[in-house]
């Protein structure tokens, strides 16, 4: 059986979080910035900056003709999206990966974190002097437990999938008997050795357990995780194997109404920005 | 070669290509109703999200009708009778309603979308030739438009409804 310490170590091979990523993150989330200086940061990272250009050259936008530059393909993608191509760029070397371990199909996981990112931005009204750039930050992280996982454990796997599915036992209890560990733990220690703030690694942490946290980001990040699994942008295999979201409802007061109607009102949001990357 | 339509989250595909397979991925505690007339060998699928669309009376967003079963279900079947089905020809069949595993979950949405959907069905004398429902699996359904053939598949097993 492999250790967590076996798959810590490893983390140490794995690049860290760019710089420039986070650092153009943050940028788009203070309120003043000029497109300048924005795209002075991202033009040094030149993977980053074809990423850029070519999701705005396809066919999601509309345009007259081919954008060359940067500044033009920031004001035309807008806040959130620029901030999931940035991402999604910054990390695609385990979101795009065809992963064994979690046989995820490609970018399931990645899709079902954008989606749970833009829901917590949706929810974060019910938290007051919540930092929307953290929020969405940590909401995108929140599994990238399971993404580095997926490399290391593709046997033990097949045997926690068996308990979820034949045994009706949850996700997290499952990944513990086989394992010996959950893919929080891994996360938070991934997110840590990256140096993300202390908010964004509680969030991995704590997502599946929120009762044990009082941190109003990871209660908010585990009220979209839950939404984008009532959605169905959730990953084929573990999907409704989760316990423990009654805390958050509960906090909330989300009666069954209220709860349909976040479903219905955030469901095209989440539908619009998966469907751009997509293409 | 057989095509796969793809039926995304809140929305239906009708086909009457016979190469033609209509699936609909990761079915939690949405629903998918399918119908299929094996006389003329068309068929049509829905991805349900929401039971009611009268929570979203009074907010200007016009709504998307394949959302809810109230307003998704009678879409579904005006496009088969527009292709020329007879409401008697036509097979019915229901997946999904999951739930997530805590037993203590008070909101049942995949509950109260299966009780809307045979509602709905039941007042329009339409029966439910054969049905999927519940559990806290999901489900991945696929129709096969040249034999009518409904197949469910999850991470460990597939079969037939």
């Amino acid at each position: 059986m492999i250790q967590i310490k076996e798959i810590l170590e490893k983390i140490d091979y794995l690049q860290p979080f760019s710089k420039i990523a986070q650092k153009a993150i943050s940028i788009l989330y203070s309120d003043d910035f000029t497109i300048n200086e924005l795209s002075e940061l991202i033009e040094k990272d030149v993977a980053l900056t074809v990423n850029i250009l070519k999701v705005v050259n396809s066919a999601a936008y509309i345009k007259t003709r081919e954008i060359t530059n940067l500044h033009s393909a920031i004001n035309m993608l807008g806040k959130k999206t620029m901030v999931s191509i940035i991402m999604m760029s910054a990390s695609e070397k385990y979101f795009s990966d065809k992963m064994e371990g979690y046989e995820f199909f490609q970018g399931e996981i990645w899709e079902h974190s954008l989606a749970v990112a833009v829901i917590s931005l949706e929810l974060s009204k019910y938290e007051s002097g919540i930092n929307k750039d953290t929020l969405y930050t940590a909401a995108l992280l929140h599994d990238i437990g399971k993404i580095v996982l997926s490399q290391f454990v593709s046997d033990e796997y097949k045997k926690i999938n068996d308990l979820v599915f034949n045994q009706n036992k949850d996700f997290i209890s499952a990944e513990k008997k086989v394992l010996g560990f959950t893919h929080p733990i891994v996360g938070a220690a991934i997110l840590k050795k990256w140096n993300f703030s202390p908010n964004i690694i509680e969030v991995a942490k704590f997502h599946q357990s929120p009762n044990l946290s009082d941190n109003p980001y990871v209660h908010l990040v585990s009220f979209a995780d839950y939404i984008s699994f009532l959605m169905g942008v959730s990953s084929q295999k573990d999907g409704l194997a989760y316990t423990g979201y009654n805390f958050v409802l509960k906090k909330y007061n989300i009666k069954n109404n209220e709860l349909e109607l976040i479903i219905a009102e955030t469901s095209d949001k989440v539908k619009n920005l998966i469907d751009s990357l997509k293409k | 070669m057989p095509k796969y339509q793809i039926v995304n989250i809140a929305d239906f595909k009708v086909s009457s290509d016979s190469e033609d397979i209509l699936v609909t991925y990761s079915l939690g505690s949405c629903i998918a109703v399918v119908l299929y007339d094996p006389y003329l060998k068309h068929g049509a699928m829905i991805h349900i999200m929401l039971p009611d669309s009268t929570i979203m009376r009074g907010r200007s967003t016009t709504i998307n009708k394949s959302k809810f079963v109230d307003t998704g279900i009678p879409l579904l079947f005006k496009a088969m009778f527009k292709e020329g089905s007879k409401r008697n020809n036509i097979i019915t069949k229901v997946i999904g309603g999951s739930n997530v595993i805590d037993k203590s979950n008070f909101f049942n949405i995949g509950e109260r979308n299966y009780t809307a959907v045979r509602k709905m069905l039941w007042r329009n004398n339409i029966m439910i030739k054969s049905e999927d429902i519940g559990g806290s699996k999901s489900r991945t359904v696929k129709l096969f438009l040249d034999s009518g053939k409904v197949i469910i598949s999850n991470a460990t097993e597939e079969y037939e409804v």
